[in-house]
């Protein structure tokens, strides 16, 4: 797989760690009523789907950046990749 | 009919015009007292003890494809019972015992072979760990043995014993692990509870549920809706894409897993022999080729294939391990897609949600299980208890706090 | 109080009465040349001796950090995937873009005190701009790469795509090199650098020798 690093171009799929789903970026409040809940399912449930998944690839191997990747998982293809960074910023949640 | 050797001597002479298929084709009927989504190796096993066992016979097997089309045709056919902890050990165990008796059991040769499985160690640390391994592994009733380096050598003297990185220690020895011929495990079980009135019905795919007065009643299904008393999914692989038709989040993600067979050799390698340091593993198929395989490929996915990255990962792994093969073409590759379960362990459990059962989660160590997988869903499905030795596999397991996360079943999705 | 005050910069370089040696030292490369050498080598190798190296970090406005580094180096904040300098000059300097807030400084061993300090006066005088500067040196050694098989050397030895059209002479860039990761600058025609992790210097020079066996190897000297 070629990941298209929206910085440095395209790069080879072992130049990254893998984390998972870009759920993960939305971490519960540890002071919410059902927080307890909140992270249980934050931490071990997945919507694991069959197509479409935007999932967070770590360039270990380069700029060391976070990247939210819009892939496939039924056929490996990459449609979008933006950096985590970017993500974060346009929820209003990073500098 | 029953299969022996004065049946195939029969049949010689008569021109071989008696063999009845192992199965029949029925179509579904409109109810069933429990009915089974997949037909894989733990849905075949599954409706076998049922009927065998419990004498529930009126039960249907829907598998979306064909017999064997999944994960227990496309794995690398290891069995043993090598596990550390008492949420694990005395199930997999279980699992052994049943895979020991399995052939007279379902009458079908399933070609067990009890040639042994030898995990490498290559510090004292690790050779510390597999002696507690090999305690606990006794303690629940299996066997192990802790060899030194030389016992290692005697047994397999063609590693690199002397690699300046991984030196081969010591290694733990299951002399009753080994290799099955993988899909006639589903033909056998197949044939078995279909001799006993279990319609099985291929190319029958679950398309949803049925649900009453937030009850499980029965599938939806591309052969018409069926009722059931109890419905039991069991399509690790597939798991969250089936339980989401009902609502249902997972702990679980897919994940891709390449396996390889090389090109027939001599016969070279005596058991199956695990360097997990390299990420590989190996055994020798009775047509000769060396049947292996490593890690995941590391991302969610879907598609049955892997990336180059983890076929040179795998093959520089067993290069390390055995100089000697680095001469050995692949004949072919696969991947299989896995449930990744959050802490590396299987679920057998009711859900929350009444009539509806779950069975998944088993990562890439659910060949071995097949038999215990029935066995214990069977037992959950006829007594609505847990089997004593899969009380732990719970689906609210990560709400409690009693996970079961071994090392070495496999790699856990949050490490990757 | 500014912020120069707060930070205590030391020289982390050993003077010249220890004995400092390059990641490669103990391979003996002088040696190793006369078994390797041949008359029509397709690959000359070469480790270059200790360098300074100095690691900067800046946020904020980077025209007036790159003006800020250019009155002391002479050298302006290369843009990404680049660097600025001649990174073959031992006595010169060169800079090199690494991520989008990060820099690498290869300079003379004996010159890197001494620009550390200007550095650090010169960004602490700029309003909005943040910096940090750490001594790396002797962290990453410096392979020198060149000859006619040069690039079929790269092709099999890292998964990005070095073609001349793809990689023009003055790219630098991070990727992966057999198992362990690299920078990879492109300095001249047929010439290239590769900095390697000193914990990896081995590993990629027991890598570099095999592979360059086809070709024909010759180790060139300081």
């Amino acid at each position: 797989m070629i990941i298209n690093h929206p910085l440095l171009g395209p790069r080879d799929a072992a130049e990254f760690v893998y984390l998972g789903d870009a759920a993960l970026l939305h971490r519960p409040n540890k002071d919410d009523e059902n927080a307890a809940q909140a992270f249980l399912e934050y931490q071990y449930l997945r919507d694991n789907p069959a197509g479409v998944h935007r999932e967070l690839w770590y360039h270990e191997q380069g700029d060391r950046s976070w990247l939210v990747v819009t892939r496939n998982t039924l056929t490996h293809e990459i449609t979008d990749v933006q950096l985590a960074k970017d993500v974060a910023r346009a929820e209003g949640r990073s500098r | 009919m029953r299969y022996s050797a004065f049946q195939i001597l029969k049949e010689g002479i008569t021109g071989n015009k008696g063999w009845k298929p192992a199965w029949r084709e029925p179509e579904p009927k409109a109810e069933y007292d429990i009915l089974i989504v997949g037909g894989g190796g733990h849905g075949l096993a599954t409706a076998h003890y049922l009927a065998k066992e419990h004498g529930i016979t009126n039960v249907a097997v829907l598998e979306k494809g064909w017999l064997g089309s999944g994960n227990i045709g496309r794995n690398t056919t290891i069995i043993r019972s090598n596990y550390l902890l008492p949420g694990n050990e005395p199930f997999y165990e279980l699992s052994l015992k049943l895979w020991e008796g399995l052939e007279q059991d379902f009458n079908y040769n399933a070609m067990v072979s009890q040639r042994g499985i030898l995990n490498l160690a290559h510090s004292d640390a690790q050779r510390d760990a597999y002696t507690r391994r090999g305690n606990a592994m006794r303690m629940a009733g299996a066997d192990a043995q802790l060899l030194d380096a030389d016992g290692v050598r005697n047994m397999v003297p063609f590693l690199n014993f002397d690699n300046a990185r991984f030196p081969i220690k010591a290694g733990l020895w299951q002399p009753r692990g080994g290799t099955v011929r993988h899909d006639a495990v589903a033909w056998g079980y197949a044939r078995g509870a279909d001799s006993r009135g279990v319609d099985i019905i291929q190319n029958c795919e679950v398309t949803g549920f049925q649900m009453q007065n937030g009850q499980c009643v029965g599938v939806h299904s591309s052969k018409g809706s069926i009722k059931a008393k109890k419905v039991a999914v069991c399509v690790a692989g597939s798991s969250s894409r089936v339980m989401e038709q009902a609502g249902l989040r997972l702990p679980i993600e897919s994940h891709v897993l390449q396996a390889f067979v090389s090109e027939g050799l001599k016969p070279t390698i005596p058991g199956v022999v695990t360097f997990g340091a390299g990420h590989f593993y190996v055994s020798q198929s009775d047509k000769g080729g060396l049947v292996f395989g490593g890690d995941l490929d590391g991302y969610n996915s879907y598609a049955q294939r892997g990336n180059l990255p983890v076929v040179e990962d795998v093959c520089e792994g067993g290069v390390a391990l055995m100089p000697m093969i680095g001469r050995a073409r692949l004949l072919r590759m696969w991947g299989g897609v896995m449930d990744m379960s959050m802490d590396g362990s299987p679920f057998i459990d009711k859900t929350s949600i009444p009539g509806l059962y779950f069975n998944g989660g088993w990562c890439y160590g659910g060949f071995k299980a097949t038999p215990a997988s029935g066995w214990c869903y069977a037992h959950l499905l006829a007594t609505d208890n847990p089997h004593p030795t899969a009380t732990e596999l719970r689906l609210d397991r990560f709400m409690t706090g009693r996970m079961i996360d071994e090392k070495g079943v496999g790699a856990q999705p949050n490490l990757h | 109080m500014n912020s120069n005050e707060l930070s205590v910069v030391m020289n982390q370089v050993a003077s010249d009465a220890e004995l400092a040696q390059t990641p490669l030292h103990h391979a003996q490369l002088e040696q190793l040349a006369a078994h390797t050498q041949t008359d029509d080598a397709g690959i000359l190798l070469g480790e270059r001796g200790l360098t300074g190296q100095l690691v900067l970090r800046i946020r904020g406005d980077l025209a007036d950090a790159s003006r800020a580094v250019e009155s002391v180096l002479g050298l302006s904040l290369p843009d990404r995937l680049s660097f600025h300098g001649d990174p073959t000059d031992a006595n010169g300097c060169a800079l090199t873009w690494l991520s989008p807030d990060e820099w690498r400084l290869c300079c003379p061993i004996d010159r890197a005190f001494e620009l550390e300090k200007a550095l650090r006066n010169e960004l602490s005088t700029i309003p909005g701009v943040t910096h940090a500067i750490v001594n790396n040196s002797g962290g990453f050694t410096l392979i020198d790469l060149s000859g006619r098989d040069a690039l079929n050397l790269l092709k099999k030895s890292t998964g990005y795509d070095v073609r001349p059209h793809r990689f023009p002479i003055g790219k630098a860039v991070g990727t992966t090199f057999a198992k362990t990761s690299i920078t990879l600058l492109r300095v001249g025609e047929n010439q290239w650098q590769i900095w390697a992790r000193r914990s990896f210097a081995d590993y990629l020079w027991l890598w570099l020798q095999p592979t360059s066996r086809d070709y024909g190897l010759h180790i060139l000297k300081e």
